[in-house]
């Protein structure tokens, strides 16, 4: 077998997995971003809070 | 009696319906839960069996996969077409991954993921059976796992048909990006090629069969050949070379130019091992034909040792057989012998390789003998005939008539010293040209050097003679040949007339041989 083969072969592999993890990033990103806004929207709160 | 029956049928409905109830809750808050629990693990499961099983499909894992390889290819794995027929239709090499491999990777990869999925609805309906066959009671106590396994085992078969078409989704994708930057590469690189074949008119010709073209075959290592080196489905930059039962695996430059490099090009039609840079450097084709002893081999002796010698260092002779024929011509004109009267076989070209600058030009010169080209039988043979954009036509100006009329009394030993002709000179021309036009020639886009040989003996001749040249078309008109002048002249896009001496080596009062082959090679750009 060519070395062309093999080299394909992973490259086809390699997207497949970096695009089915990128799905399930993609998938997750919503709820991921609310909790980071949620988490940034406490800290501002706990440091108004400080504040006053 | 009765009232016991009554109270036992009681019992009984009571007891199913107390096992109906509890089946309804046992459905309700066990099976249902459960079954979608196991539906999402079977569809997250049939999508990874899919990545994995295409993970190791992709590794060579899987016995399903057929390897396209050289053999497949040469028997049309991937088209072709065979030329001639009876040839293998594509070159012993390995194609591209993405020419036909990458489907064959799919179609095991699937049938693997097939299999995989009927074996776990097997080993169900394995257990189902067993179930059964144990006791047909024991249902009662595991229906509930029924549903749980039937979710499963179709969420299972909808994520692998998932996985199979999201992997099959991104092979298209990249399978589309490949050709497309593949092709484009490919139509570039072979414009490439054509282009510079265009431009500096490079082609590849046998010197044994003449055969000319813009693609020859080329030669492994491993001694397979190679006939359609451009780059395509068997590889855009490179190919791996297939020959010798698949265990070469050489890698080879795609395209003429890169080829021609590295590698022996070969002959497509005879097999024979052309001259290095053939289909590279421009390719100049100089037939010389005339009448028999009309002095054509002493005009090429001459031509090619004057050539040598002006070129020097920048020109040499590209086989052992132009070297030898050089070096016997070279021999002969410098010790002023008679040459030997050409064999009447078809000629092998003595190619001369020079170069100008970056330039380099393969002048090939034909030289047969003058019967060939007056019978037409023969010079049918003589296909190089067709090929050449520039020829040359020799006239001995002693087998005129007239010249022989004149030549009488003292004037017979120079006739005998000439060694004339006896052969009708415009006969070999007529013959010649009516044989290029029956091979469909268009002999109005090419060039006619018209020499006018054995000037030395002609200018030694007394002037009162008369037939002294002066003014060459004079001169012919004067001797009865103004129609062979003007056939050349209505036959051919330019006549040029040279008056040469084959002994002289400089020019003085006549033209030396190197002054046609040079007027020839400046029209294709070599300036000597």
């Amino acid at each position: 077998m060519p070395p062309s083969y093999a080299a394909s072969r992973i490259t086809l592999l390699v997207l497949v997995l970096l695009t089915a993890g990128g799905l399930l990033v993609a998938a997750q990103l919503p709820e991921l971003w609310a909790q980071v806004t949620a988490s940034v929207e406490q800290l501002v709160d706990e440091a108004a809070g400080a504040g006053r | 009696m009765i009232m016991g029956y009554v109270l036992a049928a009681i019992a009984g409905l009571v007891a199913v319906g107390l096992y109906l109830t509890l089946c309804f809750y046992v459905f309700l808050y066990v099976a249902l839960p459960v079954s979608a629990i196991t539906g999402v693990i079977g569809v997250v499961g049939g999508v990874a069996t899919a990545v994995v099983l295409a993970g190791l499909g992709w590794g060579g894992k899987s016995k399903q996969i057929v390897l396209v390889g050289p053999a497949a290819v040469m028997k049309g794995a991937i088209g072709g077409r065979p030329v001639p027929p009876g040839r293998p239709r594509r070159d012993p090499a390995w194609p591209t991954y993405f020419v036909t491999q990458y489907r064959r990777d799919l179609a095991g990869i699937i049938a693997w993921l097939r299999e995989s999925v009927q074996d776990s609805w097997q080993v169900c309906g394995r257990g189902a059976r067993k179930v059964s066959r144990t006791s047909m009671y024991l249902w009662l106590l595991v229906w509930p796992a029924v549903p749980v396994v039937l979710a499963f085992l179709s969420m299972l078969s909808l994520g692998a048909v998932l996985g199979a078409l999201f992997c099959a989704l991104i092979v298209a994708v990249v399978t589309g990006l490949a050709w497309a930057v593949g092709g484009a590469v490919v139509w570039i690189l072979r414009g490439a090629d054509h282009a510079w074949q265009v431009v500096f008119r490079a082609a590849a010709s046998c010197p044994r069969c003449y055969y000319v073209t813009r693609l020859p075959a080329y030669r492994c290592s491993c001694d397979d050949l190679h006939r359609d080196i451009r780059p395509g489905k068997l590889g855009v930059l490179w190919r791996r070379c297939g020959g010798r039962s698949e265990t070469c695996g050489r890698r080879l430059p795609t395209m003429v130019l890169r080829a021609a490099r590295v590698m022996t090009p070969v002959c497509q039609r005879c097999d024979a091992d052309l001259h290095a840079n053939a289909a590279v450097a421009t390719d100049i084709r100089i037939p010389v034909f005339g009448a028999t002893m009309a002095g054509k081999t002493r005009l090429i002796a001459a031509g090619l040792v004057l050539l040598k010698d002006a070129f020097g260092g920048q020109a040499s002779f590209v086989d052992k057989e132009s070297e030898r024929t050089y070096r016997s011509h070279k021999t002969d004109f410098d010790g002023d012998r008679p040459m030997p009267k050409t064999a009447k076989t078809n000629p092998v070209a003595t190619t001369i390789d020079v170069h100008t600058g970056r330039r380099h030009a393969l002048v090939h010169i034909f030289d047969a003998a003058g019967e060939l080209y007056v019978e037409r039988k023969a010079n049918a043979e003589l296909s190089y005939l067709d090929q050449a954009r520039t020829l040359m036509f020799v006239l001995d100006p002693f087998s005129v008539p007239d010249v022989r009329a004149r030549l009488t009394g003292p004037h017979t030993a120079t006739l005998a010293e000439a060694n004339a002709s006896p052969h009708d000179t415009e006969a070999s021309y007529n013959s010649t040209v009516q044989r290029l036009r029956d091979a469909g020639v268009e002999t109005g886009r090419r060039r006619l050097a018209f020499v006018i040989s054995k000037a030395d003996l002609l200018q030694k001749l007394p002037e009162d003679l008369g037939l002294r040249i002066t003014d060459p078309e004079a001169w012919l008109h004067d001797r009865g040949l103004d129609n062979l002048l003007l056939s050349a002249r209505r036959d051919f896009s330019d006549v040029h007339i040279f008056i040469v001496s084959s002994m002289a080596r400089t020019t003085n009062g006549v033209a030396t041989a190197l002054d046609p082959l040079r007027w020839l090679l400046a029209g294709e750009g070599i300036t000597v």
